[in-house]
């Protein structure tokens, strides 16, 4: 008798908390990384698909950018530190590619990652030929446009089309961090240097334990 | 009589004096928490130049470095009356400009800005993801531990110095 009013308030207790408990519902896939073939800040070539059976982090940088790129990259930082604190460094792969590999040689990009203290054993920082770098940029839907600068005024690339090569330019682009599934998904995009560390985790957590 | 107006006419204006100090007329700019980031992680620093850096750096007018960096600050006006930030100099670099960053649509971009408004009893902060100094074209590497002088331009405070300590961002 005991035993079966137990049971019914047990079933109770798992009924109401089905109804109640909030319903989480499965990440969208928005695209998947492409096969690229990169270079790493070792010089070492770098198969995006080499990542498979990682969830990876993937953000998005050039190295002549005084403002927005460091502070992405501070936060990358910030996200290697808590993923080993997590136990998870063995299943996250942190990868930065730039967007201006004509300027970001392998030696620029080891400088600049060395600069921010990056632990290379789950970190790698990737540039390549401006056409490999092209297909991710397509893959990712992401802006990237180049602007010079004429008596002090930002003028976009379209207009000033055939610049010869060595004009100084910055780079406008999309700011945005991604967090990828095992299998190449975009599972999670996050706001890049705006990012906030701790919804970053625990959306690499959810990815990691899925 | 004639000595009791006297001592009354220097107590008012003894009075009017500590007033006029106190309560100080104009702006009263003190600038504060400036940093600037090194450039250990850019690309012309303890590394070989190459031709096309060189080319860079020669059709840019500047001095041997095309590196980039930031300095950021607070700026503090204490006094009664607005003032405006209309530029920067430094030791450091060829060029010091006032810029913003914005993002649109979630792409970000950075926009020149003229002048920069700091009204009464207010603060601007310059902050990563925000307004900032960008230095172009370096004189020297930014190393860590060291300083630049950073000149501001105010419109009627004139040019205020800054000892800015290099560091990265925390």
């Amino acid at each position: 008798m005991m035993c079966g009013i137990a049971l019914l308030i047990l079933a109770t207790i798992i009924g109401l908390y089905r109804v109640v408990a909030p319903r989480v519902l499965p990440l969208p896939v928005y695209m998947t990384l492409p096969e690229a073939q990169l270079i790493d800040q070792d010089g070492r070539t770098f198969a995006l698909t080499q990542t498979r059976d990682k969830v990876v982090v993937l953000s998005l940088i050039y190295t002549h950018c005084p403002d927005t790129c460091p502070l992405t990259t501070v936060k990358m930082k910030q996200i290697q530190d808590r993923i080993q604190t997590a136990g998870l460094s063995h299943q996250v792969q942190l990868l930065t590619f730039t967007v201006d590999p004509e300027r970001d040689s392998p030696e620029v990009l080891k400088r600049f990652a060395g600069a921010f203290g990056f632990d290379p054993s789950n970190w790698v920082f990737l540039t390549g030929t401006a056409g490999q770098i092209h297909i991710l940029i397509k893959a990712l839907s992401l802006y990237v446009k180049r602007v010079y600068y004429v008596n002090e005024a930002p003028v976009p690339e379209a207009r000033l089309p055939d610049q010869p090569a060595g004009t100084p330019y910055l780079v406008s682009h999309t700011d945005r961090l991604f967090v990828i599934d095992r299998q190449g998904n975009v599972r999670a995009l996050l706001p890049g240097s705006r990012t906030n560390v701790d919804n970053a985790m625990e959306l690499i957590q959810r990815i990691v334990h899925a | 009589m004639v000595h009791r107006m006297f001592l009354g006419v220097l107590a008012a204006l003894s009075l009017l004096t500590a007033l006029a100090l106190a309560a100080p007329i104009g702006p009263k700019i003190r600038v504060d928490r400036a940093w600037a980031r090194p450039t250990g992680g850019n690309p012309m620093n303890g590394g070989t130049k190459t031709a096309h850096m060189q080319g860079m750096s020669a059709m840019a007018g500047m001095s041997g470095n095309d590196a980039t960096s930031a300095v950021y600050f607070v700026i503090a006006n204490e006094g009664s009356e607005a003032d405006v930030l209309l530029g920067a100099t430094t030791e450091a670099a060829s060029k010091a400009d006032m810029h913003e960053t914005r993002v649109r649509n979630e792409v970000v971009e950075m926009a020149p800005v003229p002048r920069v408004a700091v009204p009464a009893h207010a603060r601007v902060e310059f902050k990563p993801g925000g307004y900032h100094i960008m230095l172009v074209g370096l004189t020297r590497d930014l190393k860590e531990g060291e300083t630049l002088t950073l000149t501001l331009q105010f419109e009627k405070s004139g040019a205020i110095k800054v000892d800015v300590p290099i560091r990265q961002e925390r």
